[in-house]
């Protein structure tokens, strides 16, 4: 138990870190709270970080959890994101004010519901780890007391939420029921018998799990929450909520469906590439009426979320580095993405499109980020973005789903538009609404001039991040 | 099917009878639940699902499941719910209509749901357990602390998180508008 523990030493200094926040803010007075909360979590963010990279220790932790080179990956992304995610708020008083401990502990633990949900592989972990990385995000979405739109958001997530746990827990009963262990490797011995068994009870467990885990990875028909949340939320947390999908959920998935499940002998694969091309196209039609930018936004995260559960319905190793290459890219992007979005709502006192007109002119620096946080997206060449989007379709390509790829493909071409009307705002329109506030503080410019470098970097120089993905995506089978 | 009820002392027809019986009236009352118009009623019948649960609990052999929910379930969160239901002024659930526009595709999906699962259901064969009627408490504070000590943890994280959103969501607010502390 000493050697598990020992395992999961970035988890352990995270949540310690999250209670000594969350007491913090009940025992100090307000005055010095704020800078001492995020210097707290930023500094227990680097030490799990550190520990990531120095001491990658590999194994089974309480039967229950694989700490692999593949879950460290991710752990690294969630990790990264929520560092990002700290630096965006450190400005925002709402969330950096009188409850800053708050704010950031529920931060940290979310992180480590995320954390564990990379290495799950067990289904009792799966559901705690889903909880503890939701449950934060819930209150999170509704920091924003005094506002209606983050009351309305966090209420429709929350219940959302929790029925498809509830829909998942009923599927997860099926499942072991019908298995005896709530061990994935249970399932794969239900699966790989030669003897034509009788499934049907572990397939409608299957369809229950995937409605539940869907609700969570943004895919249509269960997306309906995503943009009153995403909305609503105060900015920053609108970034982070992409995080725990990236570089939690799939990754579950990827493990269910990779190492014990296979989705073609499970015949799930048309279904699957049903899901993608509902997901990527409604996520991208929908996109382009939006009039608010974080609207625009969270419709284009339901679009990229189809293209990454592409890695997944290709169900092979190339699959499975396209989607590491794309929860690092999206988590980027992302983050960055909103990141100008909140500046420019601190500086126009709104997040309409409208109130991006003529940003160029008046501050260059947070455009240009802001169009590179666009190509990428949009997936053009040479931003990271570009090369997730080619790992995944050339996934896809080989095996055999080259229909998928034109979806796909005609789905990029969609968001172009979209991406690109923002773009035209930005450098050709001129400003209509006064300026309100002061540019972007030093902690937002670093995150997204980070962000944005971190993009050019490996996507100019991806024989890096190739390898990197290469050996870890071999951790699996 | 009727023949393979895990009773704790075997599988006589007395148990089996039992057994349906209980679950059936459980979910008699969990309709209730719902439909009922009045909440405070609707709470009662709840109590009804929850202690019935428990019933079936302590008919599987799960004797520290049974009596926890009894404590937890019906002692402990029924209480809360029927405090709130008093303290909080709903009135109107009367004249509220409850079903909406959706009700035809709501009711579709959930037949066609229902049927997939009684379908599931016939079509398996279950392996019997092999129930003792011996007590389990020992067996899962064992349990909690040594395999299953990483989940146990890991959910306690997550209950102080909901603890730590009633604490933030119910604080007074200072005019300000920043959250400060109740008096």
């Amino acid at each position: 138990m000493i050697e598990s523990a020992r395992l999961l030493k970035p988890e352990i200094i995270l949540a310690g870190a999250a209670l000594a926040l969350l007491a913090l803010d009940v025992s100090v007075g307000r005055g010095s709270l704020k800078r001492w909360a995020l210097a707290a979590a930023l500094a227990s963010l680097a030490a799990a970080l550190a520990c990531l990279l120095r001491f990658p220790d590999s194994g089974r932790a309480f039967g229950m959890l694989s700490i692999d080179e593949f879950s460290h990956f991710f752990k690294l992304v969630s990790v990264l994101g929520a560092g990002l995610v700290l630096l965006l708020a450190e400005d925002d008083d709402s969330l950096m004010g009188g409850s800053a401990g708050t704010f950031a502990g529920l931060v940290l633990l979310s992180t480590v519901g995320t954390m564990l949900l990379a290495s799950a592989e067990d289904f009792l972990i799966l559901f705690v780890a889903l909880e503890l990385t939701t449950i934060p995000l819930f209150i999170l979405a509704g920091f924003l007391r005094r506002d209606l739109r983050s009351n309305e958001g966090a209420i429709k997530f929350f219940l959302m939420g929790a029925f498809s746990t509830g829909l998942m827990l009923y599927g997860i009963s099926f499942l072991y029921g019908s298995a005896g262990s709530t061990h994935f490797q249970a399932l794969a011995s239900v699966w790989s018998a030669d003897v034509p068994a009788n499934r049907t009870l572990d397939l409608v467990g299957l369809f229950f799990l995937l409605a539940g885990l869907g609700f969570k990875l943004t895919l249509v028909p269960f997306h309906q929450w995503v943009p009153d949340a995403y909305e609503g939320a105060p900015t920053p947390i609108t970034a982070f909520f992409a995080v725990s999908r990236d570089a939690g959920v799939i990754v579950v998935m990827l493990r269910l469906f990779g190492e014990f499940v296979p989705i073609g002998r499970a015949g799930l694969t048309d279904l699957f590439a049903l899901l993608s091309v509902l997901t990527m196209t409604i996520g991208n039609l929908t996109a382009l009426r939006q009039e608010s930018l974080k609207r625009l936004l969270a419709y284009s995260s339901i679009a990229h979320a189809g293209t990454l559960f592409i890695g997944l319905v290709a169900a092979n190793p190339l699959g499975r580095e396209g989607v590491m290459v794309y929860a690092l890219a999206y988590t980027l992007m992302g983050i960055g993405a909103f990141a100008v979005v909140a500046a420019v709502a601190r500086i126009k006192g709104s997040d309409s499109l409208e109130a991006i007109e003529g940003l160029a002119g008046e501050h260059f620096g947070l455009a240009m980020l802001m169009l590179i946080f666009l190509l990428s997206l949009s997936g053009i060449p040479p931003f990271l973005g570009f090369l997730g989007k080619f790992y995944v379709f050339a996934a896809a390509i080989e095996a055999g789903l080259g229909w998928l790829v034109a979806i796909g493909l005609l789905n990029s071409v969609i968001s172009v538009y979209y991406y690109f009307r923002i773009v035209h705002k930005m450098f050709f329109r001129d400003s209509r609404i006064l300026s309100l506030a002061s540019p972007a503080n030093w902690s937002l410019r670093i995150a997204a001039g980070a962000s944005a470098a971190a993009l050019l970097i490996f996507g100019v120089f991806p024989h890096r991040i190739a390898s990197w993905v290469g050996q870890a995506s071999r951790a699996l089978q | 099917m009727e023949a393979r009820v895990p009773g704790p002392r075997g599988e006589g027809v007395m148990e089996a009878f039992a057994f349906y019986l209980m679950a059936a009236l459980a979910t008699a009352a969990a309709v209730l639940v719902v439909t009922e118009r009045q909440v405070f009623n609707a709470a009662l019948y709840l109590a009804a699902v929850l202690a019935l649960v428990a019933g079936l609990f302590g008919f599987l052999g799960a004797d520290f499941l049974a009596a926890a929910q009894v404590l937890l379930y019906v002692g402990g969160i029924l209480v809360l719910i029927v405090f709130a239901v008093m303290l909080s002024s709903v009135r109107d659930g009367r004249v509220r209509s409850q079903i909406n526009a959706q009700w035809l595709p709501a009711l579709a999906v959930s037949l066609a749901v229902a049927v997939a699962v009684v379908e599931a259901v016939r079509r398996s064969s279950f392996a019997a357990a092999d129930v003792q009627a011996a007590p389990t408490t020992g067996a899962l504070g064992m349990l909690l602390f040594n395999e299953m000590a990483l989940p146990f943890e890991a959910v306690s994280l997550a209950l102080l998180a909901a603890l730590v959103g009633a604490v933030f969501f119910s604080r007074k607010e200072r005019p300000d508008g920043a959250a400060g502390d109740a008096k």
